[in-house]
């Protein structure tokens, strides 16, 4: 539905000949600038991306020489070498079983919490409201012992679950935020003809309300899942048990050697990062097309 | 990182603090033998480097005794304080932590997390640890005393306890010099004094303006005043004026005569920083010494090893003490070396004697020659006539031609006898940066700016 | 209703019509929806945030067994009283301040125009979309390196000008060598580092956006411009408040970028308040700093929420 609205002037256009040659070229004009534009800021959103691949492909001399992104030598070794020393399907297990668990419980519990607070009244919900937009703003500073020590007093430090629970509560001012926002957009009149229907609440909001949000929840998704899977500090802190670790802390163990090698690091950091990419890739489809039928009803 | 090295640095220099007696189990004895033999220790370490090092270690231990040890490292900073803050909070402290000496050992030592195992270092296993070195970790009368105010921040300690062992040692103020470089400049030895070191750079950056500077990890703002202006200010003025300048008589602080002197000849180097040399970290200044982006580096003894696995020969290098002042009160200061790392037992182990056996195990010439080699770091432990072997011949030459007479050594670990309480030495380094290499503020302005900082933490001491 | 802002369109569904089952139902139901988020947050939030903020009332090392209660000392300290805190925390205001103004305003100055085009853009929509989503999957420790190299001496952005003939603007130190350049270009990359997300919640909203209230704006003749300026942008304005909202919480609280990429320098010119809490946390040697730092922590929570509400309003008020 984004893509239509060139076409609709396209047609305007058309429809008065005189002023069709100057509208053409004013459109190839405006057309080649928007091009130029969106080109130019790709290119600085990719070059440091960019950098980290040619890293990869430099040995650990070549890497500190410069900000040349061609590599003059470029060597497979790197990648290889921090292939084999990062066990990535050890640890590409528990990543995925730490992000899947935290984007699946941030889903349920805040998009529940969301429709709550933009659908439903009930006496405290304002404050309830405010106090999680608030929490956004909480100091993270000082939270992290905290959180070991509560852990352990609970028996789940060093657990994944010691892991999600936080991560989880972590997320809930932004994904309340989007959450609310998206269902507040959805027309009060379908819940309303959905209830002369004879629909409960909880069928409201699963069959009428969560398909419409289908955007916002992909997008809550995106940003928990994300800093979920580069989390390293609280991971760090609560594993002690190797066989538990995520991919960031095997990151960690290339810079066990006397020198940090940032080849090896960009390295390390590109094969972490190359599951979320195709993450992106593959949620992106339903992002573009969520919301069709939201509009449609 | 070798950020480490210079937290340690301030950590010498802070005055003391906090809280809390020790239980210390103050006669240890080393009587108990509890040592089971399929027993299994712990040890925790903020040093990425020294990991494969002390496991290597741990497999030769255990071949001798049986006993295995589990070597886990944290890292960054903030991850192994609080792992160690929450450990001690909820009991699961390893049996041995390695620490920063002399400060970290004795703050955890006033909290109660370390035992005191003065009772046990002695004999044959002090008499291994390198003389300079050995007083590290103990509480001296000094310390003590610095101790006493209950502002300090080891606070609590007990006076003749001793909360860690030195395990690696070293000195800062070292300057590297690019053979090649300097010899396309025309020059052919080591500088001998401070006018020679500035000729040298005059003739190297003449010769090529953006490769031919002085390199030094600015980024960790303590570098610059703690392995130049210091030993350059202990040259200039004797031990006693050098000490002066942090002290609160404003006729010889920073903003006197004496401190002006010291900051104009710092000054001197303005002109021959490497370009952005305030944006590298120390390891990033070194790498770009040995990627001959600057003809000099400032360093310690620990630099040499890292420039080698930056793929620099030793012999393609001059490595000298940062040069003295001629007419100064001190034309031939010395550095004196450092207790870097030590070991600790912590006070809940329940396997201490193991633990000490372990640390015992580390500091025998055998295994501290292994640890150096695989560690590239140099060990606490004396290591007699092997060391020009395990060192290398040119860091070990280098050891040797630091050692001088007490009277004209300058010893970094000095400073809670003369410092604020309290004083933070990256607080002075990000001021020492206006004055060069970033040139916002004048030689005045930079000593009146310090003789502020020094009051306050004077003033917040009271 | 109007604390939170909602996306796009339609204002809260308050219908009248709806009122046909019991109050109670509905309070009923209300809070069994939000029992989950409730609960957990009673659970992990609850102490670990009381616990941060009864520190900053005590002063601590992390070690020793007992705090010792200060009262406000910590906070007196921190905002005038302390002659080492005080002025430290005064000059990192003020590059907070800068952060904090420039951050969001560039922020929303680069995504919404680039959602707006990329909304329109037919042909390698999805390649753009995450060529532009991509600072934000790379954002490890990582990416940082890379920035650093690109802005030092001689590094990309000093080539880039070279070998436009602009010689004359590229930096002999480095962009964050330079005291006048450190902190700009720290915000640059910070910028860079908040576009994918504002992009993406643009983009989210715009797909929100009803087609027929575009088409009346167009039948009423109003041009490219002038539909983006005056019926778009008021209509992502609740985005928009959620854009700035993070961005400033990221330049209130963010320090990682600061503390791998400058450290606070050169100097100390770059030095920023989340840095300054983190330094007292973690950097100073197991001085009894933590109740500082957790003071500074809750006063940029004041701050911030204060700002926040300032934000909401204005952005309300004006639609």
């Amino acid at each position: 539905m984004t893509s239509t609205s060139p076409e609709a002037r396209t047609s305007r256009a058309r429809t008065g000949p005189p002023g069709e040659r100057a509208a053409r070229t004013r459109r190839l004009v405006a057309r080649t600038v928007v091009g130029a534009l969106l080109a130019l800021y790709g290119l600085v959103s990719v070059y440091p991306f960019l950098w980290m691949v040619s890293a990869a492909f430099k040995d650990r001399i070549e890497v500190v020489r410069g900000g040349h992104l061609i590599p003059d030598d470029p060597t497979l070794d790197t990648l290889v070498d921090t292939w084999n020393k990062l066990h990535f399907f050890d640890f590409f297990l528990n990543s995925l079983l730490v992000t899947g668990y935290t984007v699946v419980l941030t889903l349920v519990i805040y998009a529940a919490a969301g429709y709550a607070f933009a659908v439903l009244r009930f006496p405290g919900r304002g404050a309830l409201q405010k106090l999680f937009v608030s929490l956004l703003f909480v100091p993270g500073i000082t939270v992290m012992l905290p959180i070991v020590l509560l852990e352990n007093k609970m028996g789940i430090l060093g657990t994944h679950f010691g892991l999600v629970l936080p991560f989880v509560n972590g997320g809930a001012p932004l994904s309340i935020l989007l959450m609310t926002g998206a269902f507040m957009a959805v027309p009060g009149e379908l819940r309303d003809s959905a209830r002369v229907d004879g629909a409960s609440e909880l069928r409201i909001f699963t069959g009428v309300y969560l398909p419409l949000a289908r955007p916002a929840l992909i997008t809550v998704a995106l940003l928990t899942a994300i800093p979920t899977w580069n989390e390293f500090l609280l991971t760090r802190v609560s594993l002690n048990d190797p066989s538990t670790y995520t991919l960031p802390l095997g990151l960690q163990t290339l810079s066990a050697e006397n020198v940090p090698h940032y080849n090896n690091l960009m390295a390390g950091a590109l094969i972490v990062v190359i599951p979320v990419i195709l993450l992106f890739l593959s949620l992106q489809r339903y992002f573009v097309n969520g919301l069709v039928g939201a509009v449609k009803g | 990182m070798r950020i480490p090295f210079s937290r340690n640095v301030r950590l010498a220099a802070v005055a003391a603090a906090t809280a809390l007696s020790l239980t210390t189990l103050a006669a240890c004895g080393g009587s108990s033998d509890s040592g089971g033999d399929s027993a299994s220790l712990e040890m925790w370490t903020f040093k990425q480097s020294h990991v494969g090092a002390l496991r290597n270690a741990a497999a030769e231990f255990k071949k001798q005794t049986g006993i295995s040890v589990k070597v886990e490292a944290y890292t960054p900073d903030d991850a192994y304080q609080t792992k160690v803050q929450s450990a001690a909070k909820t009991g699961d402290l390893p049996d041995v932590l390695e620490v920063h000496s002399d400060g970290e050992d004795r703050v955890f030592g006033a909290a109660g997390i370390l035992a005191d195992i003065s009772g046990d270092f002695k004999g044959e296993w002090a008499d291994r640890i390198q003389q300079p070195v050995q007083q590290s970790g103990l509480v001296t009368e000094q310390r003590f005393k610095d101790a006493q105010p209950e502002t300090a921040r080891d606070h609590g300690i007990e006076k003749g306890a001793r909360y860690s062992v030195p395990l690696t040692v070293g000195t800062f103020g070292i300057v590297y010099a690019n053979k090649k470089m300097l010899a396309e400049a025309g020059i052919t030895e080591p500088p001998a004094d401070w006018a020679g070191f500035l000729d040298a750079l005059k003739a190297t950056t003449a010769r090529n303006p953006t490769t031919g500077g002085l390199a030094l990890g600015l980024k960790i703002q303590a570098t610059g005043l703690t392995w130049i202006l210091q030993p350059l200010a202990f040259s200039q003025l004797g031990q006693q004026g050098y000490e002066a300048l942090f002290g609160e008589d404003e006729g010889a602080d920073f903003a006197s005569p004496d401190g002006i002197k010291v900051l104009s000849l710092y000054d001197q180097l303005t002109p021959y920083w490497m370009p952005g040399t305030q944006t590298l970290t120390i390891d990033e200044a070194d790498q770009a010494f040995a990627q001959g982006k600057a003809a000099f580096d400032v360093g310690g003894t620990f630099t040499l090893a890292f420039l080698q696995q930056n793929g620099m020969s030793p012999d393609d290098v001059f490595a000298f003490a940062l040069p003295s002042l001629k007419d100064g009160a001190v034309p031939d200061r010395a550095l004196g070396p450092l207790a870097l790392t030590g070991l600790s037992v912590t006070a809940t182990s329940d396997q201490p004697d193991n633990a000490k056996k372990w640390m015992e195990f580390l500091s025998t010439q055998k295994a501290a020659a292994r640890f150096a080699k695989d560690a590239s770091d140099v060990p606490a432990t004396e290591l007699g006539a092997d060391a020009s072997t395990v060192l290398g011949p040119a860091l070990s030459a280098m050891v040797d031609s630091f050692k001088g007479t007490p009277q004209n050594t300058y010893d970094p670990n000095r400073g809670n006898e003369f410092r604020a309480p309290g004083y933070e030495q990256d607080d002075a380094g990000a001021i020492l940066a206006d004055l060069t290499p970033l040139k916002q503020k004048s030689v005045e302005e930079t000593a009146k700016k310090l003789r502020e900082l020094n009051a306050s933490y004077w003033a917040a001491a009271r | 209703m109007t604390t939170v802002p909602g996306a796009v369109t339609k204002a809260p569904a308050a219908g009248g019509t709806r009122r046909r089952r019991p109050r109670s139902y509905e309070t009923l139901t209300g809070y069994l929806f939000v029992g989950p988020a409730v609960v957990l947050f009673c659970v992990m939030g609850l102490y670990t945030v009381g616990y941060g903020f009864a520190l900053s009332f005590a002063t601590w090392n992390g070690f020793t067994p007992n705090w010792k209660w200060v009262g406000f000392d910590n906070y007196a300290d921190l905002l005038w009283r302390s002659p080492v805190y005080a002025p430290r925390v005064r000059h990192a205001t003020l590059n907070t301040l800068w952060v904090m103004i420039a951050a969001p305003a560039l922020t929303v100055a680069v995504s919404f125009p680039l959602a707006v085009l990329l909304n329109r853009v037919r042909r390698f929509r999805s390649v753009l979309r995450s060529v532009y989503f991509l600072p934000y999957v790379t954002s490890g420790v990582a990416v940082f390196f890379a920035w650093q190299y690109i802005l030092q001496p001689d590094g990309a952005v000093n080539l880039l000008l070279g070998g436009l003939g602009l010689g004359s603007l590229q930096q002999p130190q480095g962009w964050l060598g330079n005291p006048s350049t450190a902190l700009p270009a720290m915000i640059v990359v910070t910028v860079w580092g908040q576009v994918p997300v504002a992009m993406l919640l643009y983009l989210t909203g715009l797909q929100g956006i009803d087609r027929s209230v575009l088409e009346a704006a167009e039948l009423d003749g109003a041009g490219w411009w002038r539909t983006n300026a005056s019926v778009v942008w008021p209509l992502v304005r609740p985005i928009t408040a959620v854009v700035v909202l993070l961005n400033l919480r990221e330049s209130l609280q963010g320090f990682q970028t600061f503390l791998v990429m400058t450290n606070g320098g050169p100097g100390d010119h770059t030095n920023v308040l989340g840095l300054e809490a983190y330094r007292l946390a973690f950097l100073k040697n197991l001085a009894p700093t933590l109740g500082l730092a957790s003071a500074l922590g809750w006063i940029l929570f004041a701050a911030a929420v204060v700002l926040a509400l300032i934000n909401l309003r204005a952005l309300r008020s004006r639609t």
